[in-house]
């Protein structure tokens, strides 16, 4: 670990989770979310941590466990990085609050970031070791990049001609699709969150989840085959709009009126559950590497795709989009599993680049005037 | 401590030593369909606080119990309809449900929600100890804190510091277990919203006084957008020296996000109305003439009691000029309308429901 490295504090409240995180440099030396830090923890947590009273509580008690995993003492750090948008208002508020204050009053330079910024970047973390997705002398192998950004709150594929060159070139027009999963798994009635549940489930599928060719579909027979996902004949979103973005309220109605259906005319979940969760995730697998296919072809001088977000652990549409990508024979670039989901490591690495490449960073009275931007885009 | 290897056929003496560690407020170490388990008697205050002692620093999970059956964790949480519906059709297996507790476990087994994860791992020998101890016992990982999760003994011993090892009582050693991911978890604390069921009686009735305005069938997504935006034209010529709230009411799929789409239009706001459900709220700027005020997009669908409306800024935005438009607002529906009538905003109430796959059935109230 080089010395010479800024040292930097991260922060992230953008929505439920409050995390805070410590790097030297492109090296992560600690991050930390709140969950890790309550006495008693909370499951899963349908009911989000938005609360301004918890992230209030929290957000100190987050800092010092990462200042202190990261064996690091407050007076060392140089750049306070917080996100200042997109998210949920007041809980972007806790979190800029409390990195103005902890700036201004001890002097240190304030790096404002954007939150799907750090999502795109997170493959850049190091460990402790300097190992990473993408290694230390690898930075050049990466840009220009697309980036497919899929989690519970967005569903994107940006154009990066390189650190802060952003274009986003598609998005979703409604659900993103983590939302997809858990409202799914709420239709089908298996609990939340969505997406490991519905995995759990699509791992029993039969062999003939997809095998709408053998006279084994219950399909009605609306769509072209491939435009369908499975059996069930669930369609596989946007395949005709014609551009990049996504749409997952269609197949969402959709799975509503089929789970209808389904329990109208079999004994038991059993029968239809398995395969079904397979050809959902299936059907949001497609269309995501339909889109970003359609992107790549658009874009040909792209050396790397990069993806990030909550919906990244999920092995089947991993797999789906990783195969592609190398069938073009492009570097293709995931986070460690813990940057995926929401956390302040990507804000900290966002920050590094936007001190060493743009010189960005804020001081003095300037730190009081940052406010949060709910509804920014990159 | 006591090590036994499990033989398959000596599960009766086996049984009879898990029994006596347990009533004695002791830690047993057992096999599961993933990795090694934990097991203190989860209503015994002294063994939780013993086994707290053991992981020392508790990591991601909080403390699950593991059943034998449906009826033994209903003693000990409240079963809604996913919870019925998860233990019907997928247990056991490697899930673990959790619901609300009801308060009959020790102290630090419910999380500080009050919420309680359960497990019925399925494995008979793990069963048949449960049935014979005719209480639940804990189903956290064998590890202490930081380590990976053991699926051999030897594996468990050799990162188990000797410190904490000694706490163990009685080992149940099936050798190496099949190397299965950790159980899955399902909160099924969600609001119980008949969503796959038809919903609305309640709120007809509550609404049975009032005149419908306006109403449409709507055979595609562009239609429910079209009316969103005939909705909006009503009221955009009134004053609004109050906020203006449209209160979204209709199971999941029905159109709601569709509508806003509609009602945003025709406040020419450009950006992309994209649903609020992880965000619980998004806002937008709008302009027409010379009036100009926010567009407040809200989804309670995550969302457990007004309260936790309140906490994520909304009577910040009950101001002159705004718009609102909340999707579920059935949920808190006399609650809300008390809010905002206080506040002298004015509620137009929104139905949608579900005729067919394509078609819906949208009624407007005022």
């Amino acid at each position: 670990m080089n010395k010479q490295e800024p040292l930097i504090l991260a922060i992230d409240t953008s929505c439920d989770d409050t995390s805070a995180a410590v790097l030297r440099g492109r090296c992560i030396l600690s991050s930390v979310i709140s969950s890790q830090v309550e006495l008693h923890k909370k499951w899963g947590g349908v009911v989000p941590d938005i609360a301004r009273r918890a992230h209030k509580e929290n957000i100190g008690k987050v800092y010092q466990e990462a200042l202190k995993r990261a064996r690091v003492k407050e007076e060392e750090l140089e750049f306070i990085a917080v996100t200042y948008g997109p998210g949920l208002a007041i809980a972007l508020e806790i979190g800029i609050d409390f990195a103005k204050n902890l700036a201004y009053t001890q002097k240190k330079k304030l790096v404002p970031i954007n939150h799907m910024e750090g999502h795109m970047l997170a493959s850049f973390i190091l460990n402790q070791k300097a190992q990473g997705p993408i290694g230390q002398n690898e930075e050049k192998d990466v840009f220009p990049a697309l980036a497919l950004l899929m989690s519970g709150n967005h569903t994107e594929i940006i154009y990066a001609e390189g650190l802060n060159k952003y274009e986003i070139i598609g998005e979703t027009l409604d659900d993103a699709a983590g939302e997809a999963f858990d409202k799914v798994a709420r239709m089908m009635d298996i609990g939340y969150p969505g997406g490991p549940i519905l995995t759990l489930l699509a791992d029993k599928a039969s062999d003939q989840w997809s095998d709408a060719l053998l006279g084994f579909n219950e399909r009605n027979d609306k769509k072209p085959l491939s435009e369908i996902a499975g059996r069930f004949g669930l369609p596989i979103p946007m395949m005709r709009s014609g551009d990049l973005n996504f749409s997952f309220s269609g197949l969402k109605t959709a799975c509503l009126y089929k789970i209808k259906d389904l329990r109208a005319r079999y004994a038991k979940d059993t029968d239809w559950s398995y395969d079904f969760s397979r050809e959902f995730i299936n059907a949001v697998s497609k269309s995501l590497s339909f889109k970003l296919n359609k992107a790549m072809k658009l874009h040909p001088k792209i050396k790397s795709v990069i993806i990030g977000g909550g919906v990244s652990n999920n092995k089947y549409i991993v797999r789906e989009i990783g195969a592609l990508v190398r069938k073009q024979a492009k570097k293709y670039f995931i986070p460690a599993a813990r940057f995926r989901s929401d956390n302040a490591g990507m804000i900290g690495i966002a920050a590094y680049y936007n001190i060493k490449n743009k010189k960005y960073w804020i001081e003095g009275e300037e730190i009081l005037k940052l406010d949060r931007k709910p509804m920014l885009k990159l | 401590m006591e090590r036994i290897k499990y033989t398959k056929d000596n599960s009766e003496i086996i049984i009879k030593k898990a029994l006596n560690v347990l009533k004695n407020g002791g830690i047993f170490v057992f096999p599961t369909e993933t990795c090694y388990g934990l097991g203190v008697d989860a209503t015994n205050q002294m063994a939780i606080d013993k086994l707290y002692s053991y992981k020392t620093r508790r990591e991601g999970k909080p403390l699950s119990i593991a059943v034998c059956d449906l009826a033994m964790a209903s003693k000990y949480v409240e079963i809604n309809e996913t919870a019925k519906n998860l233990y019907k059709n997928y247990l056991p297996g490697p899930i673990t449900v959790v619901s609300k507790g009801l308060g009959k476990v020790a102290k630090g087994v419910e999380s500080e929600y009050g919420t309680l994860g359960v497990r019925i791992p399925n494995y008979g020998l793990v069963l048949d100890i449960i049935r014979a101890f005719g209480k639940p016992f804990t189903a956290t990982s064998a590890n202490v804190s930081y380590v990976p999760k053991p699926y051999s003994v030897e594996a468990l011993l050799k990162d188990t510091p000797r410190k904490n090892q000694e706490l163990i009582d009685l080992i149940i050693d099936a050798g190496e277990l099949v190397h299965h991911e950790t159980s899955t978890v399902a909160d099924t604390t969600m609001n119980n919203l008949n969503i796959m069921r038809p919903g609305q009686i309640d709120l007809s009735e509550r609404l049975s006084g009032q005149k419908s305005i306006m109403s449409a069938r709507t055979d595609s997504a562009e239609q429910t957008v079209n009316f969103g935006g005939m909705n909006m034209l009503k009221y955009i010529d009134e004053p609004l020296d109050k906020p203006l709230v449209f209160f979204l009411s209709g199971e999941l799929g029905t159109g709601k996000t569709q509508f806003t789409k509609g009602l945003a239009k025709k406040l020419n706001i450009e950006e992309i109305i994209k649903s609020p459900t992880f965000t619980i709220l998004n806002e937008y700027k709008y302009q027409l003439g010379r009036r100009q005020g926010q567009f407040i997009h809200i989804d309670t669908w995550r969302l457990d009691s007004l309260k936790d409306l309140e906490t994520v800024g909304f009577d910040r935005y009950l101001s002159a000029n705004n718009i609102i438009a909340i999707e579920w607002a059935d949920k808190f529906f006399n609650d809300l309308k008390e809010k905002i009538e206080a506040a002298g905003g004015k509620i137009i109430n929104v139905v949608f429901e579900y005729l067919d796959e394509n078609t819906r059935s949208i009624k407007t109230y005022e």
